[in-house]
């Protein structure tokens, strides 16, 4: 037990040793070649150049909003395999993130006050969700492959769904929201809000852990040793639901990235949600960051969307996991 | 004392009864079997009992407290279930699922404490597998498998004890020491125990009292010497049986 421990700290040391990293190298990476010089007489007498400008407004905002991302849909990821007791299940692939986004779009399109957009998101996320649970849940077993199908189906509804709004918007929009529909960050702060609704969900997690891990055992199993299924379930799918919204809103249903990230900690660390879950958000927010500063590069000075990025790695990994592991979780 | 009291319980399941007005009081000490044909509800009633699922009517109490007026952790406390077959292919550690059946004695704020940690381990070497501590619930054989379900059973150390059909996939020296083990402790203990064996012999043998399931909605209840009769057996099962006497012993077997 006390090795575990000693383990555990360190994967955790060493994760937040490798965000911290990337988070410093996608400052100091990308199209304008940072200049030393310019940086320390910033640090020294406040002097702003141009290279200090360009960290500091567009590099800078678009780290943090990758990372607070990244971490938001890996812990959406975990909440979402828990609910649903299958370990393929992410926001995206199973349509979450698209009813999000359809949602955001819709209030968008009506020319409804921009405050209105989160709380469609969010709506949207969520509807996902139930609608998933009702549809899928006829053949009373989770671990189902109908869960992928009936949650891939649903994907590309609001895909079409998204498509027809979009056919209606004004040639000058579609670019941008085709953009943000593949996922795309912006060199833009994340907001108050969604770093708040991360770190509430953090907290939330952290409380309610064992519970999770109860909860994976089985439902009949949970009640009987004195959990209350239901009201557990209702706050998962809040969690991951916000989580959804908040991503989406920020930057478009950027995919996979809670699909392979909590898969790859489970095999490192086990199914403890106690350490899964802020290992999944520290891992997360430094696989999107890296995957942005990849987004920024590779083709510079043009820029791809991160999403597009995130599924060249996601859908190997998915189609693996698919083959590898079958439909269970591994402890 | 009663540990376990039902009264008037009214039981359905797509349209059939189960129990119709069932009235029942186990004391501490007792251990009863529930007998019937295939299908005719007694695992929903186990479920019932351990508040899984809400009966039509009736009541049913806990050491003299109204099973749905407890709160789910306290309930968790009071009565500990064995299912019939593992919930899912959900794969955890021997002890990670043990320790998980000390949910409703750990607090969330503190986690388990070394006496939850010991209870566990001592659990798992009751049931003789202490060996398969950190083994792969989901890597053991169907008999090791069900005895890590029953070291979690005693790890959740709740007065009333429900089992369906716990010797399942167990070797025959484990369904006759384990039964015999264990139940004597859980007597001795002051524990009331309800089980669901699919064995007649077995449950002749190893409960004090039989609640046999008709069918119709009626039931018969009693000492398991009162009730344990040819007729009664044979009208129970729809088949007609046999006894054999051997030695102190009866065994019912097939014509």
């Amino acid at each position: 037990m006390k090795s575990s421990h000693r383990f555990h700290r360190l994967t955790i040391a060493v994760l937040l040793v490798f965000s911290i990293a990337a988070l410093a190298l996608s400052l100091l990476v990308g199209s304008v070649a940072i200049v030393w010089n310019d940086l320390i007489s910033f640090f020294r007498s406040g002097t702003v150049s141009m290279t200090t400008m360009v960290v500091l407004e567009l590099r800078l905002p678009r780290a943090f909003s990758a990372f607070v991302v990244g971490s938001s849909l890996a812990v959406a990821g975990v909440m979402m395999q828990v609910l649903l007791r299958n370990p393929l299940a992410d926001p995206y692939v199973l349509g979450v993130s698209g009813g999000s986004a359809a949602f955001a779009l819709i209030v968008m399109l009506l020319g409804l006050p921009f405050s209105v957009v989160p709380i469609a998101a969010t709506i949207g996320a969520g509807f996902s969700i139930m609608l998933l649970i009702l549809l899928a849940r006829a053949s009373g077993d989770w671990g189902s492959s109908r869960l992928l199908l009936t949650g891939i189906v649903l994907a590309s509804g609001w895909g079409a769904l998204i498509g027809f709004f979009l056919s209606l918007g004004e040639a000058n929009q579609i670019q941008g929201m085709l953009f943000w529909l593949m996922g795309d960050l912006r060199p833009e702060w994340p907001g108050f809000i969604r770093v708040l609704v991360l770190l509430a969900v953090l907290i939330a997690g952290f409380i309610v852990a064992r519970d999770l891990d109860l909860l994976l055992e089985g439902d009949l199993r949970a009640r009987s040793l004195g959990l209350n299924t239901s009201a557990l379930r209702l706050i998962i799918l809040l969690a991951a639901s916000l989580l959804t919204a908040a991503s989406v809103t920020l930057a478009g249903p950027v995919g996979f990235i809670g699909l392979v990230v909590p898969h790859m900690m489970r095999l490192i660390i086990g199914s403890r949600h106690r350490l899964l879950i802020p290992v999944s958000a520290l891992a997360g927010g430094t696989l999107l960051v890296i995957a942005e500063m990849i987004a920024r590069t590779v083709i510079a000075p043009q820029q791809l969307p991160v999403g597009v990025i995130t599924s060249f790695i996601g859908v190997p990994v998915f189609l693996y996991l698919l083959r590898r592991r079958g439909l269970s979780i591994p402890s | 004392m009663i540990r376990l009291e039902v009264q008037c319980l009214n039981l359905q399941i797509g349209g059939q009864k189960i129990c119709d007005n069932l009235t029942l009081k186990v004391k501490p000490g007792e251990v009863w079997s529930v007998l019937g044909r295939n299908g005719v509800g007694k695992t929903t009633l186990l479920h019932t009992l351990a508040g899984l699922r809400d009966p039509l009517g009736g009541q049913i109490k806990l050491d003299g407290l109204a099973l749905n007026s407890l709160a789910t952790k306290a309930r968790g406390q009071k009565v500990s279930i064995l299912f019939q077959q593992a919930q899912a292919p959900i794969s955890t550690r021997a002890y990670d699922f043990v320790m998980s059946a000390r949910h409703p004695w750990i607090s969330r704020w503190a986690g388990p404490t070394r006496d939850d940690q010991d209870i566990v381990v001592e659990s798992l070497s009751q049931m003789g597998v202490e060996a398969l501590m950190h083994r792969d619930v989901d890597s053991l054989s169907g008999g090791e498998r069900r005895r890590v379900e029953l070291a979690a059973t005693v790890a959740q150390n709740a007065q009333t004890i429900l089992l369906d059909e716990p010797v399942n996939h167990l070797d025959l020296h484990y369904q006759i020491n384990l039964l015999q083990g264990a139940l004597k402790k859980w007597r001795a203990e002051g524990r009331a125990v309800v089980m669901v064996m699919h064995d007649l012999n077995l449950a002749i043998r190893f409960s004090d009292h039989l609640l046999c399931l008709c069918g119709d909605g009626s039931t018969l209840q009693g000492e398991t010497s009162v009730v344990a009769t040819t007729e009664n057996l044979s009208t129970l099962l729809r088949y007609p049986l046999q006894e054999l006497t051997l030695g102190d012993r009866s065994f019912f077997i097939p014509t």
